[in-house]
């Protein structure tokens, strides 16, 4: 299944999408890159006029004054010129810089705004590396900034030398162009066999950075040392080096044809071009002052084409980039969709009803949830047991609105959640998951997730008492306005996984929602604060709805009923009484688990089965 | 005074130094750009010739059929000249486009031999922002490729551009002295104009770069957008917890945030790029239109000695020559501001080993008779006030299984790290058979242990190679450690995970960790110490692991650490930390007795859940 379409526009629009782009992002940039265009058609033709002057002036035997006076304004005229040119071109390139940002902040947005079962999917991930890749070194919207410009002057000075040679011979112009066609054949050939070797090269070099930067991680050092992997890490590092040489050199091979044929075709033009120029000259055709003219036209206007010739290919690469950056950026926004109703209640607590739900991700050939049906009433303690992978986590995602089924439905207070708001569905829940955010926020700013101006500070406070983080923080003189993180400031708070998972904890009360969903809130903490967490758990969950994920079945004796799921399903639901009497699943799951706790005495290292 | 000849000596250390690094990357690149900048100038200087000698003799008149020939012959010598020139260049382009990865090589290995306790020092961190703030700015090794590069050209250039315009002064500044004189004194002092101009610049933009770059003090300095886009301060699991907590407006917020500092900063530092570039330009078009000038006055005030053609040769390899010089000057300057930007990575690649490595080789030993002793070690992480062990004496039992208990951060795991000597204590030491642990042979005492850390990774190369840490695998071995962790349903050779190789599979959390334990087991080491290898694990798999572990774990000297108290049960020797001290030892018995203990707490704190009623 696709998710994401391909997007594929041609240069033409793509070109005319980053000039409004740019337009927005900055007028000022766009008109200059414009206006100095006709300076930069006049500065290299001044390197093909100057020398007819020149020898004009010579051959016509001037006088002092006269060359001061045409050599002086011309060389006053080209100064100014080149110096504005160079400037203005200068700056605006270095202030593009921040065109880049102007992407970067879009592809950043993209990823919070759209579907979250999209933005989970590896799909989106490739899709977003390569949109990213307009912001990387080859920069693309910029380069289509910059490039555009230079390909008008390379179009203008083409048309203009070809204007000059039309007036001396035909025969030259048309082998000019008949032999920039076959150089242009060769270099096309060379592309050919950079895009076959594309992608062997993208491989290896993803290979080898993966390695490199394996190595260099702080997160694998430990591991690196305790197993001794470092012989064995570089000689794979050199081999894949070497992998990617062996791809280059094949790749450079390529260039000699062009590069042979050019070189002989400029041979062949300027043998021709002086045996033609010498003998128009002796003939009396044309003065000296035009045959340096023509002379320099000529071996000009091959590199005229050969940079149009450049510069397209360079827009064609650009566009592959850009056309990446668009099917990013119109893979739909949430918000996008159809305004859906916005009234949901929530005074009454929250009611959710799963009906024949079933739900696959789109990447896998098999349903995670497979027809599942329960209801949770308003009020109630639900315990989530099961083994990994039994998709615990996946049903807290479908629960909240963050994956929608492909089968059946979901309601919250006997409302479809296909028909609710988004943002509605999201408020009705305070969820910790496994993983933890931390944003280079302030502390206060990181509990109520909130900018700091509507931070309720007396709810923070609590919410960090009810965590059990209070105490801690007040000894080490954290404040809610300290900032956590490295990221901001180098005294930024760097907590521990537990006190992380607390954090999260705190969220979560704040936030104080109706419905609360614990997802292994106590995996990272020692028993004794796991204690305290579970202590608090019937206070905290007081009047609420509340789901408790865990593999330690000990979260289950408080809670009101035990869903235990199996391959996508529930299995067995009930109290802890109820299920451990009915001697299933359950019962054995607890028993393996309680084992060791249980006050009879045994023998160490007895076979322990079930 | 004496500060700045201090600083150009150090200057010129670095560029030396860095002159040799790009010569030990590839040895033949110096030698081979000379060559390829001989043959291609002389191919250039050439045509200039060619064109203008036709010009001279089409002037006087000359016969037109030897001047043909000539023509075409010097023409082809130029062809030639001009295919070796693109010939080297070829493989100098694959030189230079894999400079960078030849750098990383040789980063990661330092990397990999550096002690562990400076990986996680501050020192460290530091020094790594620094390298790339100074590779982002200097464009790095491949910026030291191409500025020698072009300081090449330019050198060749001045000296071919000089040899062809040499006749120039015997002929016309002999006639003409004073005007010569006016001539070569402008054109000498564009030259120093120019580089002097260039240099305020060129520093004006270095203090800029640094700037914008600098070190996270002020709050208002750094851009976040990057770090969020990068996913530096923000990964893609936070995606769901930003959307359920509606945390649009905070992220907002701080998107934003030293924009304002940085646009300011970026646009001052393009107008002073702008004054650079324009600089060089504008003395160049002078320089160019002076030769012009003064070249054309003189040849007409001699009375037209010297022949049309030779004056627009005159022009050019003068112009030429000026040219080059002001860009070899602007050339070396960048030069050592490139060398400038690798000071720190040469800091990186000349950091030294700061604990004491001893040469002893470790006594092989197949009966496995070895004995850890701990005696009165205290250690505190670097930067930290607060010990994180306190005078701890402890004794490993060969061949007996130990658990180890406590409290988040009492220092469990930092025992291990001191066992293997990730860090060294600050006080007391640690002895094998006898013998201080520093004394040892680091890769040779590093044989004895396997361990699993809570904070394991793996790569996302095969299966086999993870837990073989090698190429060359016993297949049937691997498949045996597998199968003890309870490890089943994927084929050896499958990469586990997708970033290495395209068609690997990603395994859960409960799958790593069997496949880490493999690992350890694969290794077969005298001592095995697991610290939580089960946090990830349901019940089930945990009763798997634990009930394969005693089995492996035989005649090994085993220590596990846990919160899980029941896993700890089983062992004769339960030791129990608080506070980077051990406050009780002993079997669960008589550890359970004592009800004012903290093993009491612990355990009641857990157990009370699974009483059987």
């Amino acid at each position: 299944m696709n998710l994401i379409h391909e997007k594929n526009y041609n240069l033409i629009r793509n070109i005319i999408y980053i000039a409004r782009c740019s337009f927005i992002f900055d007028k000022s940039i766009v008109l200059t890159l414009l206006i100095i265009i006709p300076f930069g058609i006049i500065i290299p033709v001044s390197d093909i006029i100057f020398p007819k002057i020149v020898v004009e002036l010579l051959t016509t035997k001037a006088d002092v004054f006269t060359i001061l006076l045409i050599i002086g304004s011309i060389s006053i005229l080209l100064t100014i010129l080149t110096g504005v040119y160079r400037y203005m071109l200068e700056t605006r390139e270095s202030r593009l810089t921040f065109f880049i940002r102007y992407f970067r902040k879009k592809i950043f947005l993209k990823t919070l705004n759209c579907k979250y079962c999209i933005s989970e999917s590896t799909e989106f991930n490739t899709k977003r590396e390569a949109a990213l890749m307009v912001s990387y070194y080859s920069r693309s919207a910029v380069q289509i900034c910059l490039h555009v410009p230079t390909l008008i002057i390379d179009i203008a000075c083409f048309l203009l030398y070809s204007s000059i040679l039309s007036t001396l011979n035909i025969g030259i112009m048309i082998y000019l162009i008949v032999s920039a066609i076959i150089v242009y054949m060769f270099a096309r050939q060379e592309t050919v066999c950079a895009e076959h070797t594309k992608e062997d090269l993208a491989k290896s070099k993803r290979k080898f950075n993966y390695v490199i930067r394996q190595c260099q991680s702080i997160q694998m050092a430990k591991d690196i040392r305790i197993y001794n992997m470092n012989g064995w890490l570089t000689i794979r590092m050199r081999k894949l080096l070497d992998d990617l040489l062996v791809i280059a050199h094949i790749r450079s091979k390529q260039g000699y044809m062009s590069q042979i044929s050019g070189a002989v075709m400029d041979l062949i033009r300027d043998s021709i071009a002086y045996i033609c120029l010498i003998t128009m000259t002796i003939k009396g055709n044309i003065a000296l002052g035009d045959f340096m003219l023509y002379f320099g036209a000529i071996t000009g206007f091959s590199n005229w084409v050969v940079q149009i010739i450049y510069h397209i290919k360079n827009l064609r690469i650009y566009n592959i980039d850009i056309n990446a950056l668009r099917t990013y950026l119109d893979i739909p926004d949430e918000t996008n969709e159809a305004e859906k109703a916005n009234n949901l209640s929530l005074k009454n607590g929250v009611d959710i009803q799963f009906e024949h739900v079933s739900f696959r991700y789109p990447e896998s050939s098999h349903d995670i949830i497979h027809d599942i049906s329960f209801h949770i009433h308003s009020g109630e303690h639900i315990a989530l047991v099961g083994l990994n992978g039994s998709g615990k986590t996946t049903l807290v995602k479908l629960m909240t609105g963050l994956y929608e089924p492909q089968k059946g439905s979901i309601y919250i207070n006997g409302k479809d959640i296909r028909t609710l708001n988004r943002k509605q569905i999201f408020s009705a829940y305070s969820v910790v998951f496994q993983d933890f955010m931390i944003l280079p926020a302030t502390l206060g700013e990181n509990i109520a997730l909130k900018p700091e101006h509507k931070v309720d500070e007396k709810r923070a406070i609590d919410a960090l008492i009810h965590a059990g983080l209070y105490d801690d923080f007040k000894r080490r003189g954290i404040t809610l306005n300290s900032y956590m993180t490295h990221t901001i400031s180098k005294k930024g708070i760097v907590l521990s996984g537990g006190e992380k998972q607390k954090m999260m904890l705190a969220r979560a009360l704040y936030k104080n929602a109706p419905f609360l969903v614990l997802d292994e809130p106590t995996s990272a903490l020692d028993p004794l604060a796991e204690k305290n967490i579970y202590e608090k758990y019937q206070t905290i969950c007081k009047e609420k709805t509340a789901l408790f994920i865990s593999h330690r079945l000990a979260s289950t004796q408080f809670s009101d009923k035990i869903f235990l799921l199996k391959d996508g399903n529930i299995i067995e639901s009930g109290t802890h009484d109820e299920l451990y009497k009915a001697n299933g699943e359950y019962a054995r799951l607890y028993k393996v688990q309680s084992h060791y706790y249980n006050t009879y005495k045994e023998k160490e290292g007895n076979d322990y089965g079930f | 005074m004496a500060s700045k000849l201090k600083i150009f000596h150090k200057n010129y250390i670095i560029s030396k130094r860095l002159v040799r690094t790009v010569h030990e990357l590839y040895p033949r690149y110096i030698p081979m750009t000379i060559l390829r900048h001989i043959a291609g100038r002389l191919s250039a200087f050439i045509g200039i010739y060619v064109s203008t000698m036709i010009l001279s003799e089409l002037a006087i008149h000359s016969p037109v059929k030897p001047l043909i020939i000539k023509s075409i012959i010097l023409l082809f010598t130029a062809c030639i000249l001009r295919l070796i020139n693109t010939f080297l260049e070829k493989k100098a382009e694959v030189m230079r486009e894999f400079s960078y990865e030849m750098m990383d090589c040789k980063n990661a290995e330092k990397m990999m031999n550096l002690d562990y306790q400076d990986i996680e020092g501050d020192y460290l961190r530091r020094l790594r922002e620094r390298i790339d703030t100074d590779n982002w700015w200097g464009s790095g090794i491949y910026g030291a490729f191409i500025t020698m590069d072009y300081i090449i050209y330019q050198c060749i250039n001045v000296i071919i551009s000089a040899a062809m315009s040499v006749t120039v002064i015997s002929t016309l500044f002999y006639q003409e002295s004073l005007l010569s004189a006016v001539f070569l004194i402008s054109l000498t002092m564009l030259i120093i104009f120019n580089t002097s101009l260039q240099f305020y610049y060129n520093k004006k933009c270095f203090v800029l770069q640094d700037k914008i770059s600098s070190e996270r003090d002020n709050i208002e300095d750094t851009d976040l957008l990057n770090e969020f886009v990068d996913y530096r301060c923000f990964s893609d699991t936070d995606i769901k917890e930003a959307k359920l907590y509606n945390a649009e407006e905070l992220i907002y917020k701080y998107l934003d945030y030293g924009k304002k500092f940085h646009t300011y900063t970026i646009n001052r530092l393009a107008k002073e790029e702008g004054k650079y570039y324009m600089t060089g330009d504008v003395f160049r078009i002078i320089s160019k239109c002076l030769c012009y000038l003064f070249i054309t006055i003189m040849a007409t005030i001699s009375g037209n000695a010297v022949a049309i053609g030779m004056v627009i040769r005159y022009v050019i390899c003068i112009d030429e020559m000026t040219g080059s010089f002001m860009a070899l000057l602007r050339d070396i300057q960048s030069f050592l501001k490139t060398a400038k930007r690798h000071d720190s990575t040469f800091e990186y690649l000349d950091m030294r080993s700061s604990m004491y490595h001893g040469k002893l080789p470790v006594e092989k030993r197949s009966d496995n008779e070895y004995e850890i002793e701990f005696r009165n070690v205290s250690f505190k992480y670097p930067g930290n006030n607060e010990y994180s062990i306190r005078n701890l004496s402890l004794k490993l039992h060969i061949g007996e299984k130990m658990a180890i208990v406590g409290k988040n951060g009492s220092g469990k795991t930092t025992m291990i790290k001191l066992l293997c000597r990730l860090y060294d204590p600050q006080e007391g030491e640690i002895l094998l058979n006898g013998i201080n642990i520093r004394k040892f042979d680091y890769k040779e005492y590093m044989q004895l242990f396997s361990i699993v850390f809570q904070d394991f990774s793996l790569f996302d190369f095969s299966i086999a190679e993870n837990v073989a840490i090698s190429d060359n695998y016993d297949k049937e071995r691997i498949e045996e450690c597998l199968n003890l962790t309870g490890f089943s349903g994927h084929e050896i050779d499958v990469p586990c995970g997708k970033k290495y190789d395209e068609n690997g599979i990603l395994l859960s959390g409960g799958e790593k960790q069997k496949i880490a334990i493999a690992r350890a087991l694969y290794k077969d080491s005298a001592f095995i110490l697991l610290d939580e290898p089960t946090a990830a694990l349901d019940p089930v798999a945990e009763y798997e692991v634990y009930s394969a572990f005693n089995e492996i774990a035989k005649n090994k000297t085993a220590v596990y650490i846990s919160h899980r108290l029941s896993s700890c049960r089983f062992c004769k020797d339960i030791i129990v930390f608080d506070k980077g001290k051990i406050v009780q030892r002993g079997n669960h018995d008589t550890l359970i007795k004592d009800e004012n203990s903290l093993y009491y707490k612990l355990w009641t704190a857990q157990a009370k859940y699974y009483s059987t009623k």
